[in-house]
């Protein structure tokens, strides 16, 4: 017996439009909101409306027996509420089944835990108060942007009162057991671990439509039996990936769409197997026993750490100059300035910066709306001097009516003096 | 092999080039008689012959007999250029063309000192014209297994040496009229251009982007046309082991702590030094320590300094003129920036020079080089904003011009001239087959 955990990711970070050096000082408006809307409209219609439906008939078909989880981050729901309102009704049909989980993440993808575990905590706040708005619900399962995840994280996670987290299967980590088991957190024994199977995420995620690769194409029933040979380590199987694999990633001629519903129809067929959300696989399964992630791991590239969004210079210094600002930007409390300042966290914008691999070219540079690096490091950086010249004026502004109020204030406490 | 310029008779890439190539060819074993259309000294290396044509008219005046090579003026090649042993069997190529004394350091028997440095004088048409009739006896004379020609001035010495052979003929282009005028070159080079890739066997462009030319322009089919990039040497001392500690030492002016802007490069419309100069206005009126450097001569010279003067930054901008090979290397290890600007660009052999000195470089997107390289930063010619941008950008922050410093040399790395001879190769073998 298998419990599939499927989990699909949803995100779309907020593109910064070209944003000359020579415009520094002069434009405050810094995203492309014509390519923003172009691309989710795009995706929309290529993924999200066809697979929301696809899952939307499973879970109809099998009387609810088909399961998954989904993560929606503030970007997201932002871009369809100015862009596509709509399409959060696809989201909203397939939470109201009951099948499918919703988890809790940060507002804005970001990675601000690495300059500021406050603002981390802040963002996750925001994301809670936003899918309760939009979708009332209260997620009880965590994860954490691209999966990074360290055994300290773990500890904050679950004094947020979550019940567990999803996170990467490293091998090193790993010393040879299975991801297929349930794991807990080495000293917060009720905080519990879902590891990614990344082999089979990785089968339908990335080598669905290579041609070179020597086992494709692939079919429904080949791969329930590397499922089912898997599971005979562990009885729980996470496939965690973006939900834009389905239609986006992999296009539908690839046959993607005719694949996942074939197995998910094979899968139940027999009774023997098992979907699951993560809140169940939590109540259901019993912890196989402790796994410690002492440094800072993630489901990226092959390294599976945080180098693709900090390690050269040019991310390092975006890093260090968004650290710098936190305190002013909060001080402040000007709206529109800490909106923005937020949305530059997300972490899309350092992963552009990556020159990991960029020589031979590669998944990075699939993702980014820059042709290179280095230009995805100067438009940021562009964006970011404008915005320290917006907080140096507003703090001054704000000084200067600070001083103000005070000597009216003192006016008027002489004045009762008297 | 037929060229025209080679070192020291070089006025751009193409002299760099054919010595880069003959060089690399030498050293995989190929034979190599290299026809320049001027004499340049007498000496004599293993697998290399120079014949400048100048001399053979000597001969042919003299009525002595065209096969007395005694009489031919020849070179020796530095003793670590012997040629290495080749995995394919080596082939004796004619190339006709000018030749590198420095760089070859010949030193026998030099008959008569250069007196002047033109390649190309004003009577070109004519120049050529001739070169290309003495080919005939030439080809007549040597042994050899093909014929490999550099540009359109030797493009009908190369037809010539075809017909009397019956060998087979490549073209290599290294530039086109469309590169040098667009749009208003002259006819008779382009017809000379148009026929020579007609005729030849096949045809080498130094790029994609000239392939395109040629495809586009010349109606040449792609699949005659073999793409092979030009190549550099690395010096030892270009690669220090740390780029970011090196200390730069200052020819120029004391005031070391203004960034510089480099434009390398002749002085025409072709390489879009105008565009340059009107990008460092916008820069200048952000930044105006920023100092920018042109380097070379060209026919848009007085304009440009007229122009400067004009917009008020003539003592911003610096005119250097024409640079011994010793000042170039002196003035890429002072500036902080390359700029390629051409407005088309064939290959582009300065932005691996510079590169090989570690420096950010900023280059159109019009241009070969573009192709093989991906840490640089990349514009349209005529985007002087966004040229302009990226130069504030460079000299401004430090973590992107550390990253491309970085980054530069393993871009190059691949980019050699034995790789470029590999290809070729690969193709001389291909038309002897024909």
């Amino acid at each position: 017996m298998v419990n599939l955990c499927p989990y699909f990711q949803v995100h779309q970070p907020d593109r910064l439009r070209d944003y000359k050096i020579l415009e520094v000082g002069r434009s405050p408006f810094y995203l492309d909101e014509v390519a923003n809307a172009k691309i989710l409209q795009r995706i929309a219609s290529l993924c999200y409306r066809p697979m929301t439906a696809l899952l939307k008939k499973l879970i109809d078909q099998t009387g609810g027996r088909f399961k998954c989880a989904f993560s929606l981050t503030g970007n997201f729901i932002e871009q369809c509420e100015r862009f596509d309102p709509t399409l959060l009704d696809s989201f909203r049909e397939l939470f109201q089944t009951g099948s499918v989980e919703l988890l809790a993440e940060t507002y804005h993808h970001s990675l601000a835990f690495l300059f500021s575990k406050g603002e981390w905590l802040e963002q996750i706040e925001l994301h809670k108060i936003k899918v309760q708005q939009t979708f009332g619900i209260t997620p009880t399962v965590f994860r954490n942007t691209e999966l990074v995840y360290a055994d300290w994280l773990g500890t904050e996670i679950n004094a947020l009162g979550y019940k567990g987290t999803l996170c990467e299967g490293v091998d090193r980590l790993l010393e040879g057991r299975s991801p297929n088991n349930l794991y807990q957190h080495p000293q917060e024994q009720n905080f519990k671990l879902l590891l990614r199977n990344y082999n089979l995420t990785d089968d339908i995620a990335f080598r669905f439509t290579d041609q070179s690769w020597t086992e494709w194409p692939l079919s429904a029933q080949k791969y329930q039996t590397w499922i089912e040979k898997s599971a005979e380590s562990g009885s729980l199987i996470n496939l965690f990936m973006d939900f834009e694999t389905f239609g986006e990633h992999q296009k539908e001629e690839s046959g993607i769409f005719t694949f996942f519903e074939e197995l998910v129809q094979n899968l139940l067929a027999e009774g023997k197997h098992h979907f699951v959300t993560p809140s169940e696989a939590i109540e259901k399964l019993v912890s196989v026993g402790p796994y410690s992630s002492p440094e800072l791991t993630s489901w990226a590239d092959t390294e599976r750490d945080i180098s693709a969004w900090k390690m050269n210079r040019m991310q390092e210094d975006a890093f260090a100059r968004l650290q710098k600002l936190e305190l002013s930007v909060k001080e402040i409390g000007h709206p529109d300035i800490l909106a923005v300042w937020r949305k530059l966290t997300s972490s899309d914008h350092f992963y552009y910066m990556s020159t990991k691999y960029y020589t031979d070219g590669d998944v990075h540079q699939y993702f980014s709306p820059y042709e290179t690096p280095y230009d995805a490091y100067i438009n940021f950086v562009n964006v970011v001097t404008d915005l320290e010249r917006r907080v140096e004026e507003a703090s001054e502004l704000k000084d200067r009516a600070d001083r103000q109020s005070l000597r009216e204030g003192k006016m008027l406490g002489e004045q009762s003096a008297i | 092999m037929f060229g025209w310029e080679f070192p020291p008779y070089s006025s751009g890439g193409l002299g760099m080039a054919c010595f880069g190539i003959v060089r690399s060819l030498l050293r995989s074993g190929h034979q190599v008689s290299l026809v320049l259309p001027r004499s340049i000294g007498k000496s004599s290396t293993p697998g290399f012959s120079v014949i400048g044509t100048d001399v053979w008219e000597n001969h042919l005046a003299k009525e002595e007999q065209l096969a007395n090579s005694a009489n031919l003026q020849t070179f020796y090649l530095d003793a670590d250029l012997q040629p290495y042993s080749s995995v394919t069997s080596p082939l004796t190529v004619s190339v006709l063309g000018q030749t590198t004394l420095n760089a070859l350091h010949a030193e026998q028997d030099q008959l008569e000192a250069p007196t002047s440095n033109t390649v190309y004088g004003p009577d070109l048409f004519y120049q050529v014209e001739k070169y290309a009739r003495l080919a005939a006896s030439i080809a007549a004379t040597l042994e050899f297994d093909l014929i490999h020609c550099h540009d359109w001035m030797t493009f009908s010495a190369g037809i010539v040496a075809k017909q009397v052979s019956g060998k087979p003929l490549l073209c290599h282009v290294h530039a086109t009229e469309f590169d040098r005028a667009p749009g208003h070159g002259s006819e008779h080079v382009s017809r000379l251009e148009r026929n020579g890739c007609e005729v030849a066997d096949r045809v080498i462009a130094v790029s994609n982007y000239t392939k395109e030319i040629l495809a586009k322009h010349y109606g040449i089919i792609k699949d005659k046309i073999d793409v092979v990039h030009n190549g550099i040497e690395m010096q030892a001392g270009n690669s220090p082991a740390n780029p970011l500690e090196v200390t730069h030492e200052d020819p120029l002016t004391p005031e070391r702590q203004n960034p510089r802007v480099l434009f390398l490069g002749r002085i025409t419309y072709q390489k879009g030094p105008n565009y340059f100069l009107e990008a460092a206005h916008k820069v200048l009126q952000i930044r105006p320590e920023i100092r920018f450097i042109i380097a070379g001569a060209g026919d848009m010279l007085e304009y440009l300094r007229g122009r400067s003067h004009e917009l008020g930054m003539a003592n911003r901008v610096k005119f250097m003129g024409l640079l011994s090979e010793e000042k170039v290397q002196e003035v890429y290890r002072s500036v902080d920036c390359f700029v390629l600007s051409s407005v088309s660009e064939p290959f582009g052999l300065t932005v691996l020079e510079a590169l090989s000195h570690r420096l950010p470089v900023i280059i159109s997107k019009q241009s070969g080089v573009s192709e093989v390289l991906k840490h640089v930063l990349r514009y349209d010619y005529w985007d002087v904003e966004r040229l302009a941008s990226l130069i504030l950008s460079v000299v401004s922050y430090k973590p992107l011009s550390d990253e491309l410093k970085e980054h530069a040399v393993e871009d190059i790395s691949p980019i050699t001239w034995d790789q470029a001879a590999s290809k070729i190769t690969d193709i001389y073998h291909r038309v002897c087959q024909y």
